[in-house]
């Protein structure tokens, strides 16, 4: 699926969060998306993830412009999103395998197919040992794990992680990295928010910049 | 569809491990249910021993002290012309004696009467259904007959013991409203309490893409079950109620030679009790959980 933001601002109060943001992402591309804290990367995930509207400008999504989408479509609409949040967002009452086959379970798969599903999106990345554990028995890299395990389960169209290196070492972090190129040489359009600038210009993929809320760098094709 | 099967197992596990607080739920709407059951229970069967009298609407005309047996046999098929009238039955005084002493086992007592005291009579009973009014009408024309000493409406008490089962029926059905409407906002509370509780979880089911019906799903059955185990103890306390009281009314019902017994509970009607906990439960539930989800957004 295709991104496009066409002049988008987000505004608060007194800061703008984002100002006048034209994004292209082509479908099957995978983009990174940098800048000091408060830049507006976690503005432009909000926004894609339809957690906030745009103050102005147009949204489109494989040509469909979000504004369209109203208030008891939006969950229809995040089921071709899978996210890989920054603090994980883990339910920590269930097993490792019941938290993957959420989104599953979510989209009305059978019992069968989830099972398999599952544990293939486990076995990609490493976990598929610790099906039956608990999340909070497992160190902060293995969640992040789960956490992408279950963003990809559902085989989404567009991937889109926050700071998924946040807290992770640079092993560790490189590893992470490979599993999303992995989905992006599969089709999946992938946004990556990320200020490891090091690790992510190592990659040969497209860097779009935000500082202060504007484009500055890399917001064209 | 597994979800609604572990929605269902899950919501159920969660009550029975709080098993104090859900059994005070479910008392709680058992009262409510089992209160205004009792009453209508009572009321029906009220309404069963009326229903016993085949004719209700019956006028008996006593004829006057002086009048033969050609006077009232006159009477009769006078009486008989009478599109109002359906059946006409004439009862012969000495014939009336004599059932009467039969019965009251006075046989002795009455034969040494010189006379007898009773009168020819009459007994009436109207082609339709009369009005009250019409019914007084009618007992009014025929009381100017002059052979006539008086005529006694049989079913005034009845009409007036009718009209009062129907006053009642509409109290208890406004008692049975307030209570369920009382076990609506209960349940509701028990509910809410349950979304607040697990408000990570929805949060996260919000950001995945799950659907309102989705997050709804576990507070439903939580709703059903509560709702359909309110019943089962409305059943529990009806039973116990009509138990209680058995042996008090079996006596009564003896006195009157009658072989009306209290019908109990049936179970249609036991499983229409625990169906109607089960729809409160599961309209408090699904007023509550959607109000509170709708509340519940990802930051």
């Amino acid at each position: 699926m295709s991104v496009r933001f066409d002049r988008v601002s987000r505004r608060f109060q007194q800061r703008d969060a984002l100002r006048d943001v034209s994004v292209d992402i082509e479908s099957g591309e995978m983009v990174f998306l940098t800048g000091h804290s408060g830049a507006g990367k976690s503005t432009f995930l909000r926004l894609l993830m339809l957690l906030d509207r745009p103050s102005s400008g147009q949204i489109w999504v494989d040509g469909q412009s979000l504004e369209k989408i109203k208030r008891r479509a939006i969950a229809g609409y995040r089921r071709n999103l899978g996210v890989v949040f920054q603090d994980h967002q883990l339910l920590f009452d269930r097993s490792v395998f019941d938290n993957v086959a959420l989104p599953l379970q979510i989209a009305g798969f059978s019992i069968r197919d989830t099972q398999r599903r599952v544990r293939a999106a486990l076995d990609k990345v490493g976990l598929l040992d610790r099906e039956r554990a608990n999340p909070s028995a497992l160190s902060g890299g293995e969640q992040q794990r789960v956490g992408i395990a279950r963003a990809v389960v559902a085989r989404p169209k567009i991937l889109i992680a926050d700071e998924p290196t946040g807290n992770l070492d640079p092993q560790l972090s490189g590893e992470i990295m490979k599993l999303f190129e992995a989905f992006h040489r599969v089709g999946v359009t992938v946004v990556v928010a990320s200020h490891d600038l090091a690790l992510i210009s190592r990659l040969r993929h497209r860097i779009i910049t935000l500082d202060g809320g504007r484009i500055a760098s890399g917001g064209g094709l | 569809m597994w979800h609604h099967r572990q929605s269902a197992t899950d919501s159920l596990f969660r009550l029975l491990a709080a098993p104090l607080s859900s059994f005070m739920t479910c008392l709680a709407m058992g009262v409510a249910l089992a209160l205004p059951a009792v009453l209508l229970l009572a009321l029906s069967n009220l309404s069963q021993v009326v229903d016993r009298f085949d004719d209700p609407a019956r006028l008996s005309v006593l004829l006057s002290e002086d009048a033969d047996v050609e006077t009232a046999q006159r009477l009769r098929d006078r009486l008989a012309q009478r599109d109002e009238l359906a059946t006409v039955v004439w009862i012969d005084r000495d014939i009336a004696l004599a059932t009467f002493a039969n019965d009251m086992g006075l046989s002795t007592l009455l034969s040494q009467l010189e006379i007898n005291p009773l009168p020819h009579t009459l007994a009436l009973t109207p082609r339709y259904e009369l009005s009250a009014a019409a019914l007084e009408v009618l007992a009014a024309d025929i009381a100017r007959e002059p052979e006539v000493a008086e005529v006694v409406l049989d079913s005034r008490w009845l009409a007036r013991f009718t009209a009062m089962l129907a006053v009642a029926e509409r109290v208890i059905w406004l008692i049975g409203g307030l209570t369920g409407l009382g076990a609506i906002l209960v349940l509701g509370n028990i509910v809410h309490l349950g979304v607040e509780a697990r408000r990570a979880e929805i949060v996260v089911v919000k950001l995945i893409g799950g659907s309102p019906q989705y997050a709804r799903r576990p507070f439903l059955y939580t709703g059903l079950w509560l709702g359909v185990a309110g019943g089962l103890l409305s059943v529990v306390m009806v039973s116990a109620v009509t138990l209680w009281l058995d042996p008090v009314l079996r006596p009564l019902t003896a006195l009157y030679d009658s072989d009306w017994a209290f019908r109990p509970l049936s179970l249609v009607q036991a499983a229409q009790l625990m169906l109607i906990g089960g729809a409160i439960g599961l309209v408090s539930a699904w007023q509550s959980s959607s109000r509170h989800l709708d509340q519940i957004e990802p930051r």
